[in-house]
C-alpha cells in the first residue's frame, strides 16, 4: 500500500508539471502571438472595413430566457456596434418574464410576419417583431427549447451571410464586430469562425450600454474570475490558435459562417456545452472533406459579461461545464488520437479528455494521498514543502504571466490597486479556490452519472442605469 | 527532492521578476501616457493650421517625440483631406525625411515593419512612393502586400490599377482589401475592368463584374448584359447584382428572364436587381417568384416588389397562396 500511495503521489504530481508544462507553452504562444497582434494593429486599417461597401453583413444572435434584467442594455450596446452592416437577432427561448415586454416598450417593437428558413428543425415560433425605431432589430419569440434550439432559430432567421453569437448577459466594445470579423474578411476562403475574449463586467461602471470604467470586481469570487478568464482567452485560446488547434469559441461570443452552422446542423440540443461541441463538429465536418480551413482567436475584441458572485452559482455553472465538455468529448470520440482529424484530434481532443475533463481526479486525489501520506509519515517534510512551493509557484506565474499579457497588451485596468488586487488574488486562488473548484468539477461526474441535463437557474442582477444612445 | 525545491524557488523569483517589471512598465508607460497627451493637445492646433490655412504656413520646427507626435496627426488628417492639404502634407514629410524613413523600412527584413511602412506610406500623401508600393504587392508577406494595397487607394495611383486587379485576382490579395483599393481609385479602373470581364477564368470575371457595378455608371451597363447567359453561375450573379447597382433600365428584360435561372442565387440577385430598376414589367415578374421560389429569390423578390410598388404588396399578401414572403414585406411595408 505504501509503494502504490508513493507512485500514486508521483504520478499526480507529474500529470500537474505536465499540465502545468502545457500552459507554460501556452503561454509562451500567447506571449509570442500578442507580440505579432500588437504590431499588427498599427496597420489594421478598421476604418477602411466600415466604409467599404464590400463589407459583408453580419447577424447578431441574442439568445434570451428570462433576461428582462438585462436585455435592454445588451440590445443597445449591440445595435450601437460600429459594423456597416448588422441585424441583432434577440430569441426570447419561450421566456416567462417581462423580457419581450421591456423589449416592446423599449424599442417600439411592431409584430411582423417573418419568414424563417426552415434549415435546422427548432421548437415552434410564437411571434416575430421588427422594431419600428431600430429596423435592423429583429425578435423571435418561441417555445422554450433551450439555448442551442434558441440559437438555431436566431440561425434561421438571420437575413446575413455571418452570425456572431453572443449571450444576453454580455455587451461588445463597439469595435468588437469589426475587429473579430476582420480576419474572416480577409481571408474568407481559410477561417470558417472566429470567437474573441470574454471580460468580466461585475463592479465596472456601465453607460448608455458600453462599460465606461473598468474595474475590478468588488466580489472575491468575481475577482477570482476574472484571473481564470484573463488565464482561458489570452493565453489558452491564443496558444490553441495559434497552432490551429482551437476546441472552442465561447458561446458568449463568436462568429461563424451562417451557411456553415447550417451545413454542420445547427447546434446541437442534447449539451449544456453547444459552443464546444459545435466547435469540435465544425472541425470534424471540414476535416473529413479535406477542405483547408482555420478557427481563429482574436483577443483584441471584447465581449463583456457577469459572472456569479455566489458559490452555489457558480458551483452550478462549473458542474454544468464540465457537463458540456464531456458530452462533446463523447459525442466525438473517435476524433480523439484520429490522425485523419490532425491537430485537433491528436493533441486537442486527449487534451480535453485528460487534462480537462480529468483534471479534478488527479488534482484532488494526488493533493489528498500527498497531504494524508505526509501526515502519516510516508512522505518526508521536505519533499512536501517542495511539493507545495512548485504547485503554488507555477500557479502563481502562469496566474501573474497572464495578468502581465493584460496590462502589456490592453491595460484595460488604469487603476494601480485594481491590479494590485488582481495580483493578491493570484495567491488566494492557488491557496482554496483551485481546489474548491476542482471539487465542484468532481461534483459534475455526479451529474454526468445521474444523467443530469439542463442549465439551472442564472440569476442575472443587470449592468446598471442607462439611457440610448441611439435615441 | 532538492531539485524540486529549487525549481519551485525559481517559480517563485520568476513570478516576482514579473511584478517588479509589470509595475515599472506600468509608471513608464503611465507618464508615457502623459507626456504624449500633452503633447496632442499642444499640437492638434498647430497641425490643424498648417493643414488648414489657406496661406501657405510654414512647417514647425519640431524634433524628438513632439515630430512623431505632429506627424501622427497629419497622417491622421490625411487620411479625410484631398486638395491643396496634402500637398502641404506631402512637402512636409519630403522635407522631415518621412518618406525616406518610411521607404527604407519598406525593405526591412521584419515583416511588420514592412507591412506597417507600406501603411504608413498611405498617410504621407507623397506620390513618389507608388512604383515602391506597386513593387510591394509582390511581397511574399499578404499583410505587406494588403497595406500597400490600402495605400496606394488612398494616394489615388492609378497607374497601380493593373497590378492591383492582377494581385487581387491571383488571390495575393483579399478580395475585399484588392476591391477596396480600385473603389478608391474610382472610375479609371472602369475600362480595364470591362476588358478583364471577358477573362477566360470565371473567377476574374466575376470579381470584375462586381467592381464595375460599383465603380461604373449606366452607360458601362450594355457589356454586362451578355454576362447574365455566362456559363458560370457565380459570374451571372455578379452581373445582376452589377446591372442592379448601375440602375440599367435596358436590362429589365434580361434580368427579368435571369428569374427563371436554374440557381438560386442568380434569381435572387436578378430580383434585387429588378426591385433597383423597377418597373411595371419587373412588378409583374417579381410576384410569382415572391409567391412560390425557395428562400433566397422568394425572400429578395418580395422586397423588391414592396420598393417598386408597395399597394401590390400588400394586396398581394391577403391573397391564400401568398406565402411567408409577400406576408413578411407587407407587414414591413404596413410599418
Amino acid at each position: 500500500v505504501t509503494e502504490i500511495l508513493t507512485v500514486y503521489s508521483l504520478v499526480a504530481f507529474f500529470y500537474f508539471l505536465v499540465l502545468n508544462g502545457l500552459y507554460l507553452f501556452l503561454t509562451a504562444l500567447a506571449w509570442r502571438d500578442m507580440g505579432s497582434e500588437l504590431r499588427a494593429r498599427r496597420y489594421l486599417a478598421l476604418d477602411e472595413v466600415f466604409r467599404s461597401p464590400l463589407t459583408p453583413g453580419v447577424s447578431v444572435i441574442v439568445p434570451a430566457f428570462n433576461e428582462q434584467a438585462v436585455i435592454v442594455d445588451s440590445v443597445r450596446s449591440l445595435l450601437a456596434l460600429r459594423y456597416p452592416r448588422h441585424e441583432v437577432v434577440v430569441v426570447s427561448d419561450g421566456s416567462t418574464d417581462r423580457t419581450i415586454a421591456v423589449l416592446e416598450e423599449e424599442f417600439d417593437l411592431a409584430p411582423v410576419r417573418v419568414a424563417l428558413r426552415n434549415g435546422i428543425s427548432t421548437a415552434a415560433v410564437r411571434a416575430t417583431y421588427v422594431s419600428r425605431t431600430h429596423p435592423n432589430l429583429l425578435v423571435v419569440d418561441k417555445e422554450n427549447g433551450g439555448r442551442s434550439d434558441a440559437l438555431n432559430a436566431g440561425v434561421n432567421a438571420a437575413r446575413n451571410p455571418y452570425v456572431c453569437v453572443i449571450d444576453a448577459d454580455s455587451m461588445l466594445e463597439p469595435d468588437a464586430l469589426l475587429k473579430v470579423s476582420k480576419p474572416i474578411l480577409d481571408d474568407p476562403q481559410l477561417l470558417a469562425a472566429t470567437g474573441g475574449t470574454i471580460r468580466i463586467v461585475n463592479s465596472c461602471r456601465v453607460d448608455y450600454g458600453r462599460v465606461v470604467d473598468v474595474r475590478a470586481p468588488r466580489s472575491r469570487l468575481a475577482t477570482i474570475q476574472v484571473l481564470e478568464y484573463l488565464r482561458a482567452f489570452l493565453v489558452a485560446r491564443v496558444g490553441w490558435s495559434s497552432l490551429n488547434a482551437l476546441g472552442i469559441i465561447s458561446g458568449a461570443f463568436g462568429l461563424f459562417h451562417r451557411s456553415l452552422v447550417e451545413t454542420a446542423g445547427g447546434y446541437w440540443k442534447d449539451t449544456v456545452g453547444e459552443d464546444f461541441e459545435l466547435t469540435i463538429r465544425i472541425h470534424r465536418h471540414l476535416r473529413e472533406r479535406g477542405e483547408p480551413y482555420r478557427i481563429g482567436f482574436v483577443s483584441d475584441p471584447v465581449c463583456w459579461t457577469e459572472v456569479p458572485e455566489q458559490f452555489a452559482t457558480l458551483s452550478r455553472q462549473r458542474r454544468r461545464w464540465q457537463r458540456g465538455l464531456w458530452e462533446g468529448v463523447r459525442r466525438h470520440r473517435r476524433m480523439i488520437g484520429n490522425p485523419r482529424y490532425g491537430v485537433i484530434g491528436l493533441v486537442a481532443m486527449p487534451y480535453f479528455l485528460i487534462f480537462e475533463f480529468l483534471s479534478p481526479v488527479f488534482a484532488l486525489t494526488g493533493l489528498l494521498i500527498t497531504v494524508v501520506w505526509w501526515i502519516l509519515g510516508g512522505l518526508s517534510t521536505f519533499y512536501f514543502i517542495a511539493f507545495l512551493l512548485v504547485s503554488i509557484g507555477l500557479g502563481l506565474l502562469l496566474t501573474t504571466a497572464a495578468l502581465a499579457l493584460e496590462e502589456f497588451n490592453y491595460h484595460r485596468y488604469h487603476r494601480r490597486r485594481d491590479v494590485a488586487r488582481l495580483l493578491a488574488y493570484a495567491v488566494f486562488e492557488n491557496l482554496g479556490y483551485h481546489q474548491l473548484h476542482d471539487v465542484w468539477r468532481a461534483i459534475g461526474y455526479l451529474d454526468i452519472a445521474r444523467g443530469k441535463t439542463g442549465w439551472g437557474a442564472q440569476p442575472r442582477r443587470g449592468f446598471g442605469t442607462s439611457t440610448d444612445p441611439l435615441a | 527532492m532538492r531539485l524540486l525545491a529549487y525549481v519551485g524557488v525559481v517559480f517563485l523569483a520568476g513570478t516576482l521578476l514579473l511584478i517588479v517589471v509589470l509595475v515599472a512598465r506600468r509608471s513608464f508607460l503611465r507618464r508615457q501616457a502623459k507626456v504624449r497627451g500633452e503633447l496632442v493637445e499642444r499640437l492638434r492646433p498647430v497641425a490643424i493650421a498648417f493643414v488648414d490655412s489657406q496661406e501657405p504656413e510654414p512647417a514647425p520646427e519640431l524634433h524628438g517625440r513632439e515630430s512623431e507626435v505632429f506627424a501622427e496627426l497629419l497622417g491622421r488628417y490625411a487620411r479625410s483631406l484631398r486638395g491643396a492639404a496634402w500637398g502641404r502634407i506631402a512637402a512636409y514629410f519630403e522635407a522631415t525625411g518621412g518618406v525616406d524613413e518610411q521607404l527604407g523600412r519598406l525593405h526591412s527584413r521584419r515583416a511588420w515593419r514592412r507591412a506597417t511602412a507600406a501603411f504608413t506610406l498611405g498617410d504621407m500623401c507623397a506620390r513618389r512612393v507608388v512604383p515602391e508600393l506597386v513593387a510591394a504587392l509582390d511581397d511574399r508577406v499578404r499583410d505587406v502586400r494588403m497595406a500597400a494595397a490600402r495605400s496606394l487607394g488612398r494616394l489615388g495611383a492609378v497607374e497601380a490599377i493593373e497590378p492591383l486587379i492582377a494581385s487581387t485576382i491571383s488571390g495575393g490579395l483579399p478580395r475585399d482589401v484588392g476591391g477596396l483599393a480600385l473603389l478608391d481609385l474610382g472610375p479609371p479602373a472602369v475600362p480595364r475592368l470591362v476588358e478583364l470581364s471577358s477573362s477566360t477564368e470565371p473567377a476574374i470575371r466575376s470579381g470584375a463584374i462586381e467592381l464595375i457595378g460599383l465603380l461604373g455608371e449606366a452607360g458601362n451597363a450594355e457589356p454586362l448584359l451578355d454576362h447574365l447567359r455566362d456559363p458560370a453561375a457565380g459570374v451571372r450573379t455578379a452581373s445582376a447584382t452589377a446591372l442592379g447597382r448601375l440602375g440599367a433600365g435596358e436590362a429589365r428584360d434580361a434580368l427579368v428572364r435571369a428569374l427563371d435561372d436554374r440557381v438560386p442565387d442568380v434569381r435572387a440577385a436578378a430580383a434585387r436587381a429588378l426591385g433597383q430598376t423597377g418597373g411595371q414589367r419587373a412588378a409583374d415578374a417579381l410576384l410569382p417568384v415572391a409567391r412560390s421560389d425557395v428562400f433566397e429569390p422568394a425572400r429578395a423578390a418580395a422586397q423588391a416588389l414592396a420598393r417598386i410598388d408597395p399597394r401590390r404588396v400588400v394586396e398581394a399578401a391577403f391573397e391564400p397562396d401568398a406565402g411567408p414572403h409577400l406576408r413578411e414585406a407587407a407587414d414591413l411595408v404596413s410599418l
